[in-house]
């Protein structure tokens, strides 16, 4: 990453002005992806001093503002109640708390690595994306649209009575996920979001409508072979195609397994 | 003992702890050139037209050399003796780039910036040739790598024509008849991957002119007379004129034993008079160093129905990548500090050829073949054991060396003189719970726990070759000064030295100042390579000290005036007769020593040691793994380490050494891999690509040392830092073995490659 200027906005109105001004400026935060990257900005908008960092909950959901970093999630005492810390264990394989401290969960989504667990997570609890300007976009909006030049004021969790099972096969602890899937359990309707694939994540829609309208009929294995049809796979340096088919199968009935199981407490 | 076998602290543990300033960027002078090298993105291309003139004019630019500024002058970039061992077969900037990131060009500029800058400003064009990327490729292919004369001072079967940069041949006994009367044969193929050393301090030196117009080099380097050989091979700098000087280490593993910065500084001081700094980025250490040597070995066994290991053949092919570096002593070592631990045998053969290819050289990487070969040779007997229907353990020590034994491949046909490697088998038993596990437990529908074991040994040093130096003085305070040349990288071995020299003077470590590693001031040592300092420099050292208690004791009857055949004792704070009626403490004899009364030199004694053998250490690795039926992915519960490194002259330095190999190992076994893209481009060259274990991939160690005494080592030492790295991928895979029955040849040992052999089996039955 090389910077022309560097730039502290006052207000997320100045913020947003700046980053329409010129079409090279950035919105720079823990600045982590970004400076692995060879990327040119012109103008860098440090966003880390605007009140951008609060997470609260009001009983419906759960805001997490675009600057909490993600070290402020898995200690957060709202994110670790959300679905038994589904959202901290999303995090927890990714370097080291230190360097947890500087990724935002905003660098993150900007930056929508094909890998990450938080993003799998966030789509399968239907997450929104809460822009200044543009409005709310849900996540699956948000991974299919282009970028956009607006400011990511926070992340909006819908908190209904839901479970969420995330599983991940991974060659070492901190090595980038094989795959990962994430399943929801909301109101009976089953959500199921597949990741760390090399397109990124994606909502196996298909699978689940299958599923809600076969009812208990269906097995946890059978939906699993479905998702692991629906959905495309490739290969890439950390695996084969056929072994992410096939560890699509075992992660997502595992997971389904898992939110379905009333006796765990897993997911409530 | 007073200081051997303590757990005496690293001299420079503290500081490092706080961070004092004692690494090669601490110590930066005003006023450093900052380089860039010009590095070619093909895997093999020629240079056909350079235009540097817009670099050179950018403000702040200094220098630009190109393959016609520079000497051209054939060296080889191992840190290593004269006669070199291998090819020599590289130029410091070649017309011709070998692999992506080999260097066309160099850049000097004010400050890193301006250097980068330059480098954009740089337009090369090439003429890409067809590149080899696979080593079974290399002897028939159309290409030809080295075009160029490549000189070798052995006939090492080197035939550039060929991509051939030499063949390893050992053989002993009648293979044929060996193998015919044996009841059980088995064969083993096995590959083992390129590694990255990913040591934590990228390469990097600096340079600057002294008053006298000395070329001073500093790096973190692995033996300053090497260095200072090779840069002026390569740039026909006058050796007189250059001294190098060793920092501390920011970890090596063999990756500071080749000159990839220093010839560059040196070059630019020499040319500009100025000071100058070169540090690589971790992408250059990643793609333009060197890696551990990928290597295909073919084993085969031959065995009686009791078990006895007979006859043994293996054939090796050794990917060398660009440039020949260690490849030959890699093909070396991997025989010869493996295959003797089975001393049973009547006949042997290891047929090794090494190849050039368009990739990253293979290089110096703690252990030198011997992992790659530690596996393999794992693997064949764990197949051996199963064929056998025997447990691996009743195997193992039923032919294991014992003391007494010879084995062809020991230099010098020297007998083993010490061993405890029976022992520590039982030991490793022991903890993993041997009895009780294996061979397999299920623990449920899907989860299956095994487990493994395998023997390792390595040399100490390097038999009929290595020959160093140690000095001491005794100085006017009573103090001792320790001039020594070799290298501490990281390990302690400093520390180990001073306490074998406060060992035999009977005082504490810190009455020894300390001298280390600076070709200008320090008397010669090999270098710090092929697990040598303790050993080798601790014999030398040794021999210094006891020599010095010698003049110690000859001096004391000249200054208390006794007669010549006087018993006269030296106790560390005094010199006195057998009959206590004369005494004299050090502080009185040294200050005699230098007035215009003492009739006498101040004391300074030279010791040295010919390596005349190398006394194999051993390790045994029992490793408990619990594998998930349905995706193939293991976890390593349980490792435990248990080595005979004769006497252990410090525990502390010791237990970190052979805990951080075996992780080293772990990462090896399991998941580290160097990979390339179809072109030749490096793909795992950062951290988030390439893996190294962290701490939550490592169970809780159990590492044990049971001692021997080995006759020829100082206070009965051998040796450690590569012994270290190779008994845990064997260990692993025969676990896994044990627990699923499918066996994986390659590493590393992948989820996905034990999920695909489970797949196969699951069709097979």
């Amino acid at each position: 990453m090389k910077i022309g200027s560097y730039y502290r906005p006052e207000s997320v109105e100045d913020a947003y002005r700046c980053l329409q001004q010129d079409p090279e400026s950035c919105l720079i935060a823990g600045c982590t992806s970004l400076k692995l990257s060879k990327r040119y900005i012109s103008r860098a908008i440090d966003i880390t001093a605007l009140p951008l960092e609060k997470i609260a909950f009001d009983g419906n959901r759960l805001t997490i503002g675009s600057v909490a970093s993600l070290r402020d999630i898995e200690t957060n005492p709202f994110c670790k109640a959300m679905c038994s810390g589904v959202l901290g264990r999303s995090v927890e394989h990714i370097m080291g708390p230190q360097l947890r401290r500087h990724i935002t969960i905003g660098g993150m989504l900007g930056s929508r690595p094909e890998f990450s667990e938080l993003i799998c997570v966030l789509l399968a609890l239907n997450a929104q994306v809460e822009y200044y300007k543009n409005g709310c976009r849900s996540m699956e909006q948000f991974l299919s649209a282009p970028p956009e030049r607006d400011v990511i004021l926070a992340i909006q969790i819908p908190a209904a009575k839901s479970r969420c099972s995330l599983k991940s096969i991974r060659t070492s602890y901190a090595a980038l996920p094989i795959l990962c899937t994430a399943v929801a359990l909301v109101e009976d309707k089953l959500c199921i979001a597949v990741g760390a694939r090399p397109e990124g994540a994606v909502l196996a829609k298909k699978a689940a409508k299958e599923a809600e309208k076969a009812g208990k009929s269906v097995s946890a294995t059978e939906i699993a072979s479905m998702v692991s049809e629906e959905l495309v796979m490739k290969d890439d340096l950390r695996s084969s195609q056929a072994y992410r088919k096939a560890m699509c199968k075992v992660l997502v009935r595992s997971a389904i397994e898992e939110v379905t199981n009333e006796s765990e407490s897993v997911g409530e | 003992m007073n200081s051997v076998t303590k757990a005496v602290h690293k001299i420079d543990g503290m500081a490092l702890a706080l961070g004092k300033p004692m690494f090669t960027e601490d110590l930066l002078p005003e006023g450093c050139l900052y380089l860039r090298l010009i590095r070619c993105p093909y895997a093999y291309a020629e240079v056909v037209r350079m235009d540097v003139e817009q670099a050179r004019a950018l403000p702040g630019v200094v220098a630009v050399y190109t393959p016609d500024d520079v000497p051209h002058n054939l060296y080889t970039n191992p840190g290593e003796p004269y006669p070199e061992g291998g090819p020599i077969d590289r130029y410091m900037i070649d017309r011709f780039a070998r692999y992506v990131g080999d260097v066309v060009g160099l850049i000097a500029a004010e400050d890193s910036r301006t250097a980068e800058k330059a480098l954009e400003l740089v337009h090369v064009e090439y003429r890409v040739l067809k590149p080899i990327l696979d080593p079974h490729e290399s002897l028939k292919s159309e290409t030809v790598i080295h075009q160029h004369e490549v000189l070798t001072h052995f006939d090492l079967k080197c035939k550039p024509e060929i991509n051939q940069m030499g063949i390893m041949y050992d053989a002993a006994g009648d293979l044929e008849k060996a193998f015919g009367e044996c009841d059980v044969i088995v064969e083993a193929t096995c590959r083992t991957q390129a590694q990255a050393h990913a040591m934590l301090e990228t390469h990097r030196s600096l340079s600057y002119l002294d008053y006298r117009g000395k070329i001073v080099v500093i790096a973190p380097m692995q033996s300053p007379f090497h260095v200072q050989r090779v840069i002026a091979r390569a740039t026909g700098i006058d050796p007189k004129r250059i001294r190098t000087v060793q920092s501390r280490v920011g970890g090596s593993f063999g990756a500071k034993n080749n000159l990839f910065t220093e010839i560059y500084c040196a070059f630019v001081t020499w040319k500009t008079g100025r000071p100058a700094y070169h540090k690589f980025s971790r992408t250059e250490a990643f793609c333009c160093t060197n890696t551990r040597h990928d290597l295909e070995m073919r084993y085969k066994l031959g065995a009686t129905k009791e078990g006895v290991i007979k006859a043994i053949d293996v054939q090796a092919l050794c990917n060398g990548g660009a440039y020949a570096e260690d490849s030959q002593d890699t093909m070396y070592v991997g025989c010869h500090n493996t295959l003797p631990i089975y001393t049973k045998i009547d006949a042997i053969r290891y047929n090794g050829v090494a190849v050039y290819t368009n990739i990253v050289p293979g290089g110096a990487f703690r252990g030198f073949g011997a992992p790659q070969n530690t596996f393999a040779l794992g693997v064949a007997v764990s197949r051996l054991a199963e064929k056998l229907q025997m447990d691996i353990t009743q195997l193992q020590l039923k032919n294991i060396a014992q003391v007494g034994d010879h084995h062809p491949f020991l230099k010098g046909d020297e007998p083993i003189t010490s061993t405890s490697l029976a022992r520590c088998i039982q030991r490793g038993k022991d903890i993993i719970g041997w009895d009780e596990k294996y061979p397999r437990r299920a623990i449920s529908p899907t989860k299956v726990r095994g487990v493994g074991m395998s023997v390792g040994m390595h040399g100490s040093g390097i038999a009929k070759m290595d020959k160093v130096f140690a000095m001491l003085r005794l100085n006017y305070d009573a103090s001792f000064t320790l001039y020594v040349g070799a290298c501490d990288l990281g390990t302690g071995s400093d520390t180990i030295l001073l306490q074998i020299a406060a060992e035999v003077l009977q005082i504490p470590v810190e009455n020894i100042n300390y001298l280390h590693a600076d070709c200008d001031y320090t008397p010669y040592d090999k270098g710090a390579y092929a697990s040598s300092t303790v050993h080798v420099t601790g014999n030398a050292v040794m021999d210094a000290a006891q020599k010095m208690r010698k003049m110690i004791l000859d001096g004391a009857r000249r200054l208390m005036k006794t007669d010549e055949e006087a018993e006269v004792l030296y106790d560390g704070k005094k010199v006195f007769t057998a009959d206590g009626s004369k005494q004299m403490p050090m502080d009185e004899y040294c200050q005699k020593m230098v007035s215009y009364y003492g009739d006498m030199d101040q004391l300074t004694a030279t010791g040295s040691y010919a390596c005349y053998k190398s006394p194999p250490p051993y390790a045994t690795c029992f490793a408990e793994v619990e594998v998930d039926l349905e995706t193939g992915k293991y976890e390593l519960l349980n490792c435990a380490v248990i080595a005979d490194i004769g006497t252990v002259i410090n525990p502390n330095t010791a237990r970190v050494q052979l805990e951080g190999g075996t992780a080293q190992a772990i990462g090896f076994a399991m998941f580290e891999e160097v990979r390339y893209d179809k072109d030749g481009r490096l793909l795992t060259s950062d951290y988030i690509n390439y893996k190294i274990p962290c701490q939550m991939d490592i169970p809780d160690l159990k590492i044990e040392f049971i001692e021997s005494y080995e006759p020829s080592g100082p206070y009965g030492a051998k040796s450690l830092g590569e012994l270290a790295v190779h008994t845990p991928p064997p260990a692993i895979a025969d676990a896994l073995f044990n627990a699923v029955g499918v066996r994986i040849y390659t590493t590393p040992i992948t989820p996905e490659k034990v999920w695909a052999a489970l797949q196969e089996k699951g069709r097979e039955v």
